[in-house]
C-alpha cells in the first residue's frame, strides 16, 4: 500500500465509507507504523475541526424577502402548459370559464383579448372578423380628424378680424303707471308663489349641503377604520415575525445539540476503532509470540532428537 | 420532517397553499445559505443567491422528479446558482476577513483554547481553497450529502468526487499547517 492508497484509506474510515477490510487494514498498519498513526491523528484533527464547524446564521429578513416574492397564486401546471389548440384537464377548463370581474359581449370580449395565433379555420375568420372592427375604428377616427381639419374649428386666432365694441344691451319697454292696475288678486297670488318656490330650492340646497357633509363624514369614518385594520394586520404580522424568529432560534439550538452529539458519537466511534486495532495488534503480537515459541520449541525438538 | 413531508408540502403548495411553500423556507433556508456562502464568501451575495434560488424552485416545480430528495434538488439549483454568480463576477473576490463566517461550535471545556485556534486556522484555510474545492467540502462536511448525490449536483460521477475530495481535503490539511506555522 502507498502513501496516497494509506491516506485514502484514512479518509474512507473517518468519513464513515469504508469498507471492513479497509478499517481491518488500517488498524494493522496504525498498531505497527508509529507515523501513519501520527498522520491519522492529524487527519482526525481536520476532519473534527470540519465537522464542529457550526453554520452560519442567514441575514434576518430573508425568509419575509422570499415570502414576499412569491406569487399569491402558485403556478399551476396546466396553466404554463396550456397552448392553443391543447387538450386542458377538466378542472382548469371550467376554472378558465368561470366570469371574472364584468362580463363583456362576445364581440366586444373578442376585441380586447391578446392576439394569438389562430389553429383552425374558424378562429381564422374570426380574427378577420375582428380585425374588420378594428379596421372601422380606424376609419372612424381618421374621418373625425378630417373633418376637425376642414370645417376650421376652433378658428385660429389669425382668423378673428375686426373691431372690438362694447355690446348693445336690448332694452325692454318699461311700464308706465297706466300699465300697473293695484288691487288685482292675480297680482298677489303670482307674487306668493315665487316667493315659496324660492323658499323650496333654499330647503334643497341645504339639504345637499348636509347630504355632503354627512358623506365626507362617513369618508373619514371609513378612512380611520382602514387604518386601524391596517394597525392591527401590522400588530400581527410583527408578532408572527417574533414567533417565527423564536422557532428558529429553537431549531437552531436543537441543531447544534444534534451537531455536539454526532460530534461525540464520532469520538466513540474513532476510539473504539483504535480499540479495535489495538486489539488485533496485540492479537497479532500474541500469534507472532506464538509461533515464535512454537518454532523455538520444534527447534528444541528437533535438536533433541 | 422528512422527505415525504417535503413532497407534500410541494403538494400543497401547487394546489394553493402558500403557507405550505414558507415552511419549506423555512426549513431549508440556512443549509442553502451557507452553501453559497461557502462558495461565494459574501454574505450579501449568499444572500442573494438564497432568494433567488426559491424563487427559481417555484418557476421549475414540473421538472421535480418526486422519487429525489427534494433537498438533494434544492442544492443542486443552489449549487449552480452560486457558481453561475461566481462565473458572472469574473474572478476570486477578495477576503472579507471580516464577515460573517461559521466559526466551530463550542468545544469542551479541558482544551476550548487550543480547538477554537484549530478552529479559526481551519476556517481560514478553508475560505483560502479554490472555488471547486470549497463546493465539494461544504456539500460533503456541511451538508451531509452521499458521494451519490454530489455527483448528481456536480454533473460528475462518484469516483471524480471521491478524488476531488481527497485533494481537496490534502490541500486544506496543507493550508492549515501554512497557518500554523505563521
Amino acid at each position: 500500500m502507498n502513501a496516497d492508497q494509506l491516506t485514502g484509506c484514512m479518509h474512507a474510515v473517518l468519513d464513515g465509507t469504508a469498507t471492513p477490510e479497509q478499517a481491518m487494514l488500517l488498524a494493522s498498519v496504525l498498531a505497527s507504523d508509529a507515523e501513519a498513526a501520527e498522520e491519522f491523528e492529524s487527519w482526525k484533527a481536520v476532519f473534527r475541526g470540519l465537522a464542529a464547524i457550526a453554520p452560519a446564521h442567514p441575514p434576518e429578513g430573508l425568509v419575509a424577502a422570499i415570502e414576499a416574492s412569491i406569487p399569491m397564486r402558485p403556478p399551476r401546471t396546466a396553466d404554463r402548459l396550456a397552448a392553443p389548440g391543447q387538450l386542458l384537464p377538466l378542472a382548469s377548463v371550467v376554472a378558465s370559464t368561470q366570469p371574472r370581474g364584468i362580463e363583456l359581449p362576445a364581440r366586444f370580449r373578442a376585441l380586447f383579448q391578446r392576439p394569438r395565433r389562430p389553429n383552425s379555420t374558424q378562429e381564422h375568420g374570426q380574427m378577420n372578423v375582428n380585425r374588420k372592427y378594428w379596421a372601422g375604428g380606424a376609419i372612424v377616427v381618421v374621418a373625425l380628424g378630417v373633418a376637425v381639419l376642414v370645417s376650421g374649428y376652433p378658428p385660429k386666432s389669425d382668423n378673428l378680424l375686426g373691431t372690438v365694441v362694447p355690446a348693445e344691451r336690448y332694452r325692454a319697454p318699461q311700464a308706465g303707471a297706466e300699465a300697473i292696475k293695484l288691487g288685482e288678486p292675480a297680482t298677489a297670488q303670482t307674487v306668493s308663489t315665487a316667493a315659496v318656490a324660492n323658499q323650496a330650492a333654499r330647503t334643497e340646497a341645504q339639504t345637499k349641503a348636509e347630504q355632503t357633509n354627512a358623506q365626507g363624514l362617513a369618508q373619514q369614518n371609513d378612512a380611520k377604520n382602514v387604518a386601524q385594520q391596517n394597525d392591527a394586520k401590522n400588530v400581527a404580522q410583527q408578532n408572527d415575525a417574533k414567533m417565527t424568529a423564536q422557532q428558529n432560534d429553537a431549531k437552531m439550538t436543537a441543531q447544534q445539540n444534534d451537531a455536539k452529539m454526532m460530534a461525540q458519537q464520532n469520538d466513540a466511534k474513532m476510539m473504539a476503532q483504535q480499540n479495535n486495532a489495538k486489539n488485533i495488534a496485540q492479537q497479532n503480537d500474541a500469534r507472532m509470540q506464538a509461533q515464535k515459541t512454537d518454532a523455538r520449541m520444534q527447534a528444541q525438538r528437533s535438536n533433541t532428537n | 420532517m422528512d422527505d415525504d413531508d417535503d413532497r407534500a408540502a410541494l403538494a400543497a403548495f401547487r394546489n394553493g397553499d402558500r403557507g405550505a411553500f414558507i415552511g419549506l423556507v423555512e426549513r431549508y433556508q440556512r443549509p442553502v445559505y451557507n452553501a453559497a456562502l461557502w462558495i461565494l464568501r459574501r454574505p450579501e451575495d449568499a444572500g442573494d443567491v438564497t432568494q433567488t434560488v426559491f424563487l427559481k424552485v417555484i418557476e421549475r416545480l414540473d421538472e421535480y422528479d418526486p422519487r429525489f430528495r427534494f433537498f438533494s434538488w434544492l442544492y443542486r439549483i443552489a449549487v449552480n446558482e452560486a457558481l453561475d454568480v461566481h462565473r458572472r463576477n469574473g474572478r476570486e473576490e477578495p477576503l472579507a476577513e471580516d464577515a460573517d463566517f461559521p466559526d466551530a461550535d463550542g468545544a469542551g471545556p479541558e482544551s476550548r483554547l487550543s480547538r477554537a485556534q484549530d478552529s479559526e486556522r481551519l476556517s481560514r484555510g478553508l475560505r483560502r481553497l479554490s472555488t471547486g474545492d470549497r463546493t465539494v467540502l461544504t456539500l460533503r462536511h456541511f451538508s451531509d450529502l452521499s458521494y451519490e448525490e454530489i455527483a448528481q449536483i456536480l454533473g460528475v460521477d462518484e469516483k471524480t468526487v471521491k478524488s476531488r475530495l481527497f485533494e481537496a481535503r490534502k490541500r486544506l490539511r496543507a493550508l492549515i499547517a501554512r497557518e500554523a506555522v505563521n
